[in-house]
């Protein structure tokens, strides 16, 4: 069949006709540039370190000096290895965010769904009041009082990302609920639980997956913003968004140090959310909305 | 046919090796035919024939990934089918030929008026006509469109949500025709409407046919609606045409085996084959049921009762609060009035503190009954949990003459009606006394219907279950049900036998629903005639 079109992913999903499997670029690009970043978090504790020696001497080297390919920063530490070293603190924090305020509203947001009425409506004013809160300001507060520290700011993000995960997944019940194959399982007596967490979530997952891979993005972000105002990891860390601040200063003699862990924020993010893409597409093939 | 150099000067339109091609095979198969000004063409097919590619691939609106091949001329100008430049189609589409779709609820903007949904399209055709576009005139002629469709004027200033499907489905086709084109393609025109509103539609669309001169080509699935209206007929099956010629020839005697299984296969309401029951004790009784959502009644002191072995029927329209009766006796909904009794104990409203033996329902949709991730199996096995007795998954299977190797798929590999054979499957897992049937055949192609109906009465018979069977169609009363109530708008207007309400209706509302069945009924006035002269098989 040479002759058939070329599809548009778009276009697989609403097809009559089931098409042929195709190599994804995107996709297969984004697993691997998220396996290799993986790797790197994995044993970037072992790089710390290599990462934190400081040396007067070489301090700002230019990108491509000898033993230093990205160059040095004002403390004489190499930014390459600097780089490698912030990996693990800027994948495992989003994920663990993003994660961890999912099932948390995979709980809240599908009983509010399922249930509704009156338990719906505490879920959903709880909801609402932390919709409110402005999020940087809280965790520069949070900050203030309990200090500055890594794990307390991905607590904090979990349950400021928690409330917009809820809202997404009870809508994403509340459109499944009134199924005709809900109201089977309802009508077998299944257990409300049963019902709740065996049907209708299965049901919602492009949906929860698509916002996970999303969040993990936006939580990258998000701690790389707050390690840039001083708030996230402790000074002298390696991390990237505190990279990005500290590089700030320095941008004239050295702008690897700023350009490098910026970029690779970008390309993380952007892999991420492709992938999640990917995923809820196959995911709509298989007939699951 | 005659030759090539007439046809292109021909009025009408003349369709050549039309195909259409998609990611894994041929969808259609290269097909031709003509359609005279004035004249109609159906096109007639179940799901998957093909008959509704064929109409977009005319209007070039096919889905992308397939691809069409061939051309039509439509007096005279003639256009390739295969071009995907969207200027190319500018000329034809909305112009010469316009695509009427099926479902009046989403077929207009929800958040446009009536009026300028319309006016959109006279708009576009005064422009194309270098006429000056004033909005007096547009008015005027908007207006015009409406009475055409006889349609009041102030419907003009109403949106979409505000009207009755049949009214919309007015609105939907004065918009098509103020581009005054010379192909109206209907596909489906009433599949989405009432039986009472079918008709009125479909005699509109012809006699407006007929006014303008345009050529109409009819896409359907229901050999009913075709008959009287159509002067030609196709039948495709697979992407394949099965056969063609008059259509008071092939109604009257086809001759593929499937044309003539098709027309086997229309549930006719003048045959009523279910003699009335031997009287026997009633497992249900439900007595005043009343429910209402928000200021509408939905149901209103509704009463209804099924015997032991019994098939009873709720008939209605949309709106009639049929599928609420249903629900309020199932438990999924709870009524704010009426006593259910089941086998002499009261059930309480609602789900809770109902038994699954009890009472199970078949739904309408095949393709959201199942849960989508589960396999077969598993949703099966989930049914039978709580039912704890010797049954197993492939024994349901059975029972539903269905392959117990079907068992490991997911609803998503099944076809429509294998889906539906599952849900009954799932269904009598626990052994229910009564089988409640919401419009359980109302979305399967008519062959299928009559299996799954066939199927439904050798289990009544098998296992002695009770049946309320929830539908509008009167051809499945009249196959299936021994008796049946009538609702209007939440009230009971009728109850009696099958027999009695389809061939002495005493309300003028179950009159007026056995007229509009008669009438769309291939067995019907029209084709009557034609039928006299029908080959014995």
């Amino acid at each position: 069949m040479s002759g058939t079109p070329k599809l548009s992913p778009r276009t697989r999903t609403i097809s009559i006709v089931p098409g042929r499997r195709r190599v994804r670029w995107g996709a297969t690009l984004s697993v691997v540039l998220l396996a290799g970043v993986g790797l790197v978090a994995l044993v970037s504790p072992m790089l710390s370190d290599a990462a934190t020696r400081q040396s007067v001497l070489d301090a700002l080297l230019p990108p491509g000096s000898p033993g230093h390919p990205l160059g040095t920063d004002e403390l004489g530490r190499d930014v390459l290895m600097l780089t490698l070293a912030g990996t693990g603190s800027a994948v495992v924090g989003p994920v663990i965010v993003a994660a961890g305020s999912m099932t948390l509203a995979v709980l809240l947001g599908t009983i509010a769904g399922y249930v509704g009425g009156f338990v719906d409506g505490v879920i959903g004013r709880g909801v609402d009041v932390l919709l409110a809160l402005p999020v940087m300001l809280v965790a520069l507060v949070v900050a203030g009082v309990f200090g500055a520290g890594y794990w307390v700011t991905v607590v904090l993000l979990i349950v400021l990302f928690c409330p917009s995960d809820i809202r997404i997944v009870r809508a994403g019940v509340t459109e499944q609920a009134p199924r005709p194959y809900v109201e089977a399982a309802q009508m077998l007596s299944l257990s409300s639980s049963r019902i709740m967490f065996r049907y209708v979530v299965p049901n919602t997952w492009p949906l929860i997956l698509t916002n996970v891979t999303l969040n993990v993005g936006i939580a990258l972000v998000a701690l790389s913003s707050l390690s840039f105002l001083g708030v996230g990891v402790a000074p002298g860390t390696p991390d990237w968004g505190r990279q990005i601040s500290d590089g700030r200063g320095v941008m004239g003699d050295n702008a690897a140090m700023l350009i490098v862990p910026a970029v690779l924020i970008i390309l993380v993010t952007m892999a991420i959310n492709v992938l999640g893409d990917h995923l809820g597409t196959r995911l709509r093939e298989r007939g699951i909305q | 046919m005659s030759t090539s150099s007439e046809q292109l000067n021909a009025r009408g339109v003349v369709v050549r090796s039309l195909a259409v091609d998609g990611p894994s095979g041929p969808l259609v198969r290269p097909l031709g035919f003509t359609v005279g000004p004035g004249r109609t063409l159906a096109i007639i097919g179940e799901s998957g024939s093909g008959k509704s590619v064929t109409a977009r691939a005319l209007t070039g609106l096919l889905p992308r990934g397939l691809e069409a091949t061939g051309s039509a001329s439509i007096d005279g100008d003639r256009y390739p089918l295969s071009t995907g430049e969207r200027s190319a189609w500018d000329r034809i589409r909305g112009r010469r030929a316009v695509l009427l779709l099926q479902d009046p609820f989403t077929s207009l903007n929800p958040v446009i008026r009536c009026g300028a949904q319309i006016g959109a399209t006279v708009r576009a055709r005064m422009r194309a006509e270098r006429r000056r576009v004033s909005g007096s005139s547009l008015k005027l002629e908007v207006e015009r469109r409406l009475d055409e469709v006889r349609l009041p004027p102030d419907v003009a200033r109403r949106y979409p949500s505000e009207l009755s499907g049949g009214m919309r489905q007015r609105v939907a086709i004065a918009a098509a025709l103020a581009a005054e084109p010379r192909l109206l393609i209907a596909d489906e025109p009433t599949t989405a409407l009432d039986a009472s509103t079918q008709g009125g539609v479909l005699d509109l669309l012809g006699d407006l046919q007929k006014r303008h001169e345009m050529s109409l080509l009819l896409i359907s699935h229901d050999l009913g609606v075709v008959a009287g209206r159509a002067d030609d007929l196709i039948v495709m099956r697979r992407g394949e045409v099965v056969e063609r010629g008059r259509t008071n020839r092939v109604l009257a005697a086809p001759e593929h085996h499937y044309t003539r299984a098709l027309l086997d296969a229309n549930l006719s309401v003048t045959d009523t084959t279910i003699p009335p029951r031997p009287p026997s004790p009633m497992l249900l009784t439900a007595t005043g049921v009343s429910k209402r959502f928000g200021s509408v009644t939905a149901l209103d002191a509704a009463s209804v009762d099924v015997a032991r072995g019994e098939i009873v029927a709720v008939v209605g329209e949309s709106g009639s609060g049929k599928s609420t009766l249903a629900r309020c006796i199932a438990g999924l909904e709870v009524p704010e009035a009426g006593t259910i009794t089941l086998d002499g104990r009261d059930l309480p409203p609602g789900r809770r503190g109902r038994h699954p033996g009890e009472m199970q329902i078949v739904f309408q949709d095949p393709y959201s009954t199942l849960n989508p991730v589960f396999t077969i199996d598993r949703s099966l096995r989930d049914a039978l949990r709580l039912a704890g007795g010797q049954t197993t998954v492939g024994d349901l299977l059975e029972l539903v003459e269905l392959d117990p190797a079907l068992g490991s798929r997911h609803p998503s590999q099944l076809s429509g009606g294998q889906r539906q054979r599952v849900a009954i499957a799932r269904a009598l897992a626990p052994n229910p006394q009564l089988l409640i049937c919401d419009e359980s055949v109302s979305a399967l192609d008519v062959s299928v219907q009559r299996q799954i109906l066939d199927l439904l009465i050798r289990l009544r018979d098998e296992l002695d279950l009770a049946m309320l069977f929830i539908t509008h169609d009167l051809g499945v009363v009249a196959n299936i049900a021994s008796r049946a109530i009538v609702l209007q708008r939440g009230v009971v207007v009728e109850r009696g036998s099958t027999a009695q309400i389809l061939r002495a209706p005493q309300h003028p509302y179950t009159k007026s629903l056995v007229q509009a069945a008669e009438h769309d009924s291939i067995h019907g006035a029209s084709a009557q005639a034609a039928l006299q002269v029908r080959p014995s098989r």
